[in-house]
This record gives structure tokens, sequence and C-alpha cells, in this order.
């Protein structure tokens, strides 16, 4: 009963958005690449591959492609010989051709099947130019035990399924679960592939395997050069910051014998700032770029170090970026003076909950927050607020890196017991660093909502929203969401409105949740809640 | 006028994350270049110079570059559209999406956004030292900036690979060599890419 009117009420109130909500959920899984490849009879095909091992890599998150959203899987055959190296192996990439597909093309053949799907070969070091420098994203490369037999067996259902097509879904039939089923097939008691969710995303792909005793031996890791950057800037003391800021940005160091050891990595960093920042070289509008660079490449070439600096292995993809949470909120309501019961369910995209040994949460997307409640003396379901998304950064701003925090958000929500469509963007500046972080914005949008005259009317909103993130260990993290302050103004009736909602969340231990809401909506004396929710 | 207004606000408020940045023109300016130089290149059925080449290109018409020589096998450069760049941007304004390059394999290849290096081969197939020298021309130019930092700290992973690819081991002179070529280019990606295939053959 609850259900059956808490689907109609959402269905009614969701009239209108389906497009757009559509598109956004379509948006969390998708996973292409194009690819050409060489075909190779079997036998040719299993003797260059012969003897050697083969890996599960991963491609962690990239925000501004939805295609890698979610980031990215494929398999990589591993070096034969003591000699040989990965840059110089192949990979199997499953990924779709989407040829010229336009913008709405991309989401309805993406959605519906409609793109042909293929294995293909392609070289390690491609993806690494595409993944470690240009888009910044840090690489993992998981070793597989498996048996020769079942190596042998491997190439041959990868060569098989390389001979055909296959309809490629966004949701399910992607990159991690074609990936999971060529495991599976060699060694069927993994259960790789088990489709328990409507989708599969390469992080459930990653825990599964390293979940799977015996399967997983070396972890190799890329860092992108944003990573190798950040690593090394932290190594620094202040002066020698200060140093690597000017070589970097006004001139390279004099080209001579150096004997400090911080003042070679001071370079060294200056070097992996420029690449990181400018890309690849053609990009470049700053003339002076290759001339610093070529300078410090000089400087280090005459100083060289006598011990390469490790990369620490900063981040384990399978202990974030879960497919969905699930939270439970208890409050009581001034409206009502009883006990409510609020369900939630959001999928989570790099949340800021995340453990933090699982990667670092500069940025958060989160879809589909839905939370609904129930009414103990009807007995209905009300929505009670539907997030389409929330994306929204948390980049310290720093002299390296400039970069302002900015937050987008549209969500449906209940508001005087009417239902508000609203849509914020917000630009601000976060400060701290990887141990704490904090941000101040400022927000504005506009909202839809039926007014007391049972029209709808469109009003303007601006505020300020500030967010605090405290890494208190690896496992775990206190992140406040507080001070989101929004003034709404109608000009057509002459009323004035104003809102102030206070949240506070705690987040603990293993990505669980526990959190208060104090939350205060429309003219006092309104509604208040005070409830305590947690998430898993 | 509740509407106008309501447009004017969100207009307002999406300048404030600047997404007004996101049109990015109808053109995409291009380099070109060969291993032999004068061969046509046509892009959407339209010849548009020879290489070496630079100058621009419509976006979104024609989904490769085809370069063409006499006696030289024809080599096709696709340039597919993917969704990219300020997606998150585009989707809230109901732009289009960006338009990339993919980037190649084999003889036609991309070394670097819009920069693209085409190794023009005989019209028979390709012979196994050809294709060796692509190989080494391809790594050696993609991956400059990494090598070129790698050579500077002395190690690293893309070091190793162009000494193998060069001349089959790492060991210092290989990697003297490496160093020798990337000093000589002085930061002519193409020059570097030629120099280390010479060695090697």
């Amino acid at each position: 009963m609850w259900f059956a009117s808490g689907k109609a009420l959402l269905q009614k109130r969701l009239k209108g958005t389906t497009f757009i909500w559509i598109i956004l959920f379509s948006a969390q899984l998708a996973f292409a690449q194009t690819i050409p490849t060489a075909v190779q009879s079997l036998d040719a095909f299993r003797a260059s591959k012969k003897n050697a091992k083969i890996g599960v890599v991963f491609a962690s998150y990239y925000l501004r492609n939805p295609s890698s959203a979610f980031g990215h899987i494929f398999l990589s055959f591993l070096p034969q010989k003591p000699n040989d190296n990965i840059l110089l192996q192949d990979i199997v990439n499953y990924g779709a051709d989407f040829g010229d597909a336009s913008f709405l093309e991309y989401y309805a053949k993406g959605v519906a099947g409609g793109f042909d799907g293929s294995y293909r070969l392609d070289s390690f070091h491609q993806r690494m130019r595409e993944y470690g420098a240009a888009e910044n994203r840090d690489v993992w490369v998981y070793t597989l035990n498996l048996s020769s037999a079942e190596y042998d067996s491997l190439l041959t259902v990868i060569w098989e399924r390389m001979q055909s097509k296959y309809d490629y879904y966004f949701f399910t039939q992607n990159c991690a679960l074609q990936i999971a089923k060529l495991l599976d097939a060699v060694r069927p008691d993994l259960q790789l592939a088990e489709l328990d969710r409507p989708y599969y995303i390469p992080a459930k792909l990653i825990r599964n395997i390293v979940e799977s005793p015996g399967l997983v031996g070396d972890i190799l890791f890329f860092p992108s050069l944003r990573t190798q950057f950040q690593q090394g800037l932290e190594s620094l003391g202040e002066p020698w910051q200060d140093s690597a800021y000017v070589w970097s940005h006004c001139r390279a160091p004099a080209t001579k014998a150096h004997q400090d050891s911080l003042a070679i990595e001071a370079a060294r960093v200056s070097l992996l700032y420029l690449d990181w920042k400018h890309g690849l070289p053609v990009e470049v509008e700053d003339p002076k770029w290759r001339t610093r660079r070529q300078d410090l490449i000089r400087f280090l070439a005459q100083n060289p170090i006598s011990s390469p600096t490790p990369v620490a292995f900063q981040a384990s993809p399978d202990k974030g970026q879960r497919e969905s949470r699930v939270g439970a909120n208890l409050s009581v309501q001034s409206r009502k003076r009883m006990p409510t019961v609020q369900m939630e369910h959001r999928f989570a995209l790099h949340s800021f909950i995340d453990r933090a040994e699982s990667y670092d949460p500069e940025g958060m997307a989160e879809f589909l927050d839905a939370s609904v409640w129930a009414d103990p003396n009807t007995g209905k379901l009300h929505l009670n607020r539907l997030t389409l998304f929330d994306i929204r950064t948390l980049s310290p701003y720093s002299r390296w890196s400039p970069s302002s925090a900015w937050s987008v958000y549209l969500g449906h929500r209940s508001f005087h017991t009417s239902p508000v469509t609203e849509f914020l963007l917000g630009r601000g500046v976060a400060v701290g660093s990887q141990t704490l972080k904090w941000s101040i914005q400022c927000e504005g949008g506009g909202l839809l909502r039926e007014g007391w005259n049972a029209n709808w009317l469109w009003s303007g909103q601006l505020g300020i929203r500030s967010d605090f993130l405290w890494n208190t260990s690896s496992h775990s993290r206190v992140w406040i969401k507080a001070g989101t302050y929004r003034a709404m103004g109608e000009w057509d009736q002459n009323q004035r409105i104003l809102q102030a909602d206070y949240v506070l969340d705690l987040t603990t231990k293993s990505s669980l949740r526990y959190g208060y809401e104090v939350g205060r909506e429309s003219v006092w004396p309104g509604r208040w809640s005070l409830g305590i929710f947690g998430y898993y | 006028m509740k509407i106008s207004l309501a447009i004017a606000l969100m207009l307002t408020a999406m300048e404030l994350i600047g997404c007004a940045s996101i049109a990015s023109g109808t053109k995409q300016s291009i380099t070109v270049t060969s291993n032999v130089p004068g061969a046509q290149i046509t892009h959407g059925g339209v010849v548009i110079g020879v290489t070496p080449f630079t100058g621009q290109v419509p976006r979104g018409e024609g989904k490769s570059l085809v370069i063409t020589m006499v006696g030289y096998a024809e080599q096709t450069i696709p340039m597919s559209t993917q969704i990219t760049g300020a997606f998150w941007g585009n989707i809230l304004i109901g732009g289009t999406t960006g338009s990339t390059t993919d980037m190649g394999t084999g003889a036609a290849y991309e070394y670097a956004p819009s920069n693209f290096y085409v190794d023009l081969v005989s019209a028979s197939r390709m012979p196994l030292s050809q294709r060796k020298s692509t190989e080494i021309k391809q790594f050696a130019m993609i991956h400059f900036d990494a090598i070129s930092r790698d050579v500077a700290n002395g190690h690293g992973e893309y070091l190793k690979s162009i000494c193998l690819l060069v001349s089959g081991k790492v060991d210092k002179a290989s990697m003297a060599l490496v160093k020798f070529a990337l000093l000589s280019a002085n930061g002519d990606v193409v020059r570097f890419g030629e120099s280390l295939a010479a060695e090697a053959s």
C-alpha cells in the first residue's frame, strides 16, 4: 500500500523530468574506447603471447568524460622476459564504436544497446599516454595468478571473442562485465560476472578479484603526473617549494652541478608541474614553457640523482566507489510532532564519505539521491527529496593550482508540502591540505514550485554553502556539510520567503556515515526536523 | 516575464561556474607531417593541402584525414567525435559534445593533440624494418615528454622501453644514444622520433 501510493506520487512528480533522468542515470555507466585491431590467426596469437602472464588494469575515474566517470578496465599482457617492459605489451580492451554519434544518439543507443561492442588489441603505452598524461588518471595493474592451462584457455577465449561483435549496453554489457566474463570462462568458480544489480561498474570487478582468494598477485601502480607532482611537492620543505615555484613559473635553475639533493628534487617537481599543467606540448600557449622545460631537463641531466624516488602506493581502488548507498533516517518533525522514518538510496560516485584510502576525494558526484518518508497516520509514502545530480569539487586552492571550487545541483524536494524543483550552481574557494579541506561557495539558481494559489512559480535563490572534510586517518573521515543558507524571493505575489537549512553530517569508519540533521524550512515558525541517519 | 527573469537568473548563475567557455568554435587547427614531404591531405572529400601542413579544418565535416601519394599506400587518420571535455557543463546547457581525435595506431598516428605524423610506406606490403621504424617513431613521438623526463632523471620506464625498441637492450650505451638524440632534437618531437628510428635501422 505504501509502496503503491509512493510510486504513484513519484511518477506524478517526476513527470516531465524523465528524459533528464534517463540521461543522467545513463551517464554513470558508459565505458567505451575505439581501437583498431589486427586480425591474427589463433596459432599466431597464441604464439605471440606464449608463457606470458596477464593482469587486470584499472584506470581511475575521469569526471570530465562520462565514458570514464566510473573508471575503465581492461586486460594487459605482462612482460615475458626480465628485461622486457609492460609499456610495450598489448592490452585486451572491450569497448564500443561510437562512430560519429550525436549527443542524443550516444545516450539513446548506449542505453538501448545500439552500439557494437568488440574486444580489440591495443598497446599499453598508448593507454598510458591517454590516462597518465592527458587525463591525469592513476592506473593500477592487478597481476592474476592463473595456471598455465588457465592462461592458455584464456588466450583461446580472447581470440574467439575478438572475432565477433556484441551489443554494447552502458549499464550491463560494458567493459567491466565483459572482462569479468572472460575471466569466468576460464575460472568458472570465480563468478566475477554475477550480475546482482542492473548495472556493473569497474570498481565492482576490482573488488571481486581482490576478494577472490589467491587470484591477485603483485599490484603495480602507475601514478599520473598530477599524483607524482603532489607527492614530490609534499616531500619538499617550504624553501624548496618556493624554488620549485620560481623554476616552473619564471626561470629554470642555472645549469651547473648542484650537490643538494633537495634542489634536484625541486627541479624534478618543477618539471612534473610543467608537464602536468601543460599536458601535451601543442596545447601550450606560453611560449616560454618549452624553454623552461628544456632548461630543467638540462639541469637534471647534469645533476643525476643517485636513486629514484619511489612513488608511494597511495590508494586502493577496491576500497571506494561503491555502486550505491542506502541509508535510514529516524527523525522527529515539528509539523507532525511524531517520529517519522525516512529511507534513502543514492548512487554514490566518488562520495566524500568514501574511505580515505580509496582515493583523494577532491570531487563528489551523486545521482538519484532519493529519500521517502512514511506517514504513520495515513500509511502513505511521501517523496522527501530526489536529487537528480549533485556534483561538487573540493580542490584546495593553492598557488600551484589556483582553481576554484564549484558545484552543480538539480533536484526535487518537498517544500511546504508542495514539490519544488531546484537548480543550483555554486562557485567558491576551497582551502586546506590532503588532511583537512574546507570550502565555501556562493550558490545561485532557480526553482520551480507549486505556489499557494496552485500556480507554478519560478523563483530565484542565492545563498552560501560550506563543506568541511577531515581525513582523520586512512580508515576514517569526517565530512561536515554545514551552512546551506539560501534566500528565496518571489516577485509575482509580493511575498517573501526566507529559508535556512542547517545540515551536519559526520562520517566515520568504513564508509558508514552517522549523521545528524537539523533542518528548518519556510518562514518562522515553520517546520523543523531533528534526526539521525546512517549510510552504508 | 516570470520565465524570462528565471532564464536570466539561471544564465547569470551559469556564469558563476564558467560554463560559457564551453563553446570551442567551428574549426580545428591541425598539423600533419609525413616521412616523405608533399603527400596530399584530404578532409571531408576536399583537398586541403600537402605535408607538411598546418591549418584549420572544419569540425564535424569528414570523419578522417586521408593522406595519399603516388607509389605509397593510402593512410587514413580517424577523427571521430567523442564525448569529452566540459561534458558536465554541456549537459546542463544542452550543448553539443566536444570533438577530439582518436589516437590512431599503425603508420599514421596522432603524437600530440591535433598533431599527426604519417609514415608513408610503399604500396606493397610494409617491410619488417619499416614496421620497426614506425614503432620506434610512434613511441618516441607520443611519449616525448615522458622520455625526456626519464632521461633527465636518469631512469624510468619510458626510457627503458625506448632503449629496448631501439637497441633491444637497456644499457648505458642505449641510454646515451637516446639522450644524444633528445639533446640534438632540441625540443623537436618529429626530429627526435626520426633520428631514433634511423639509429635503429
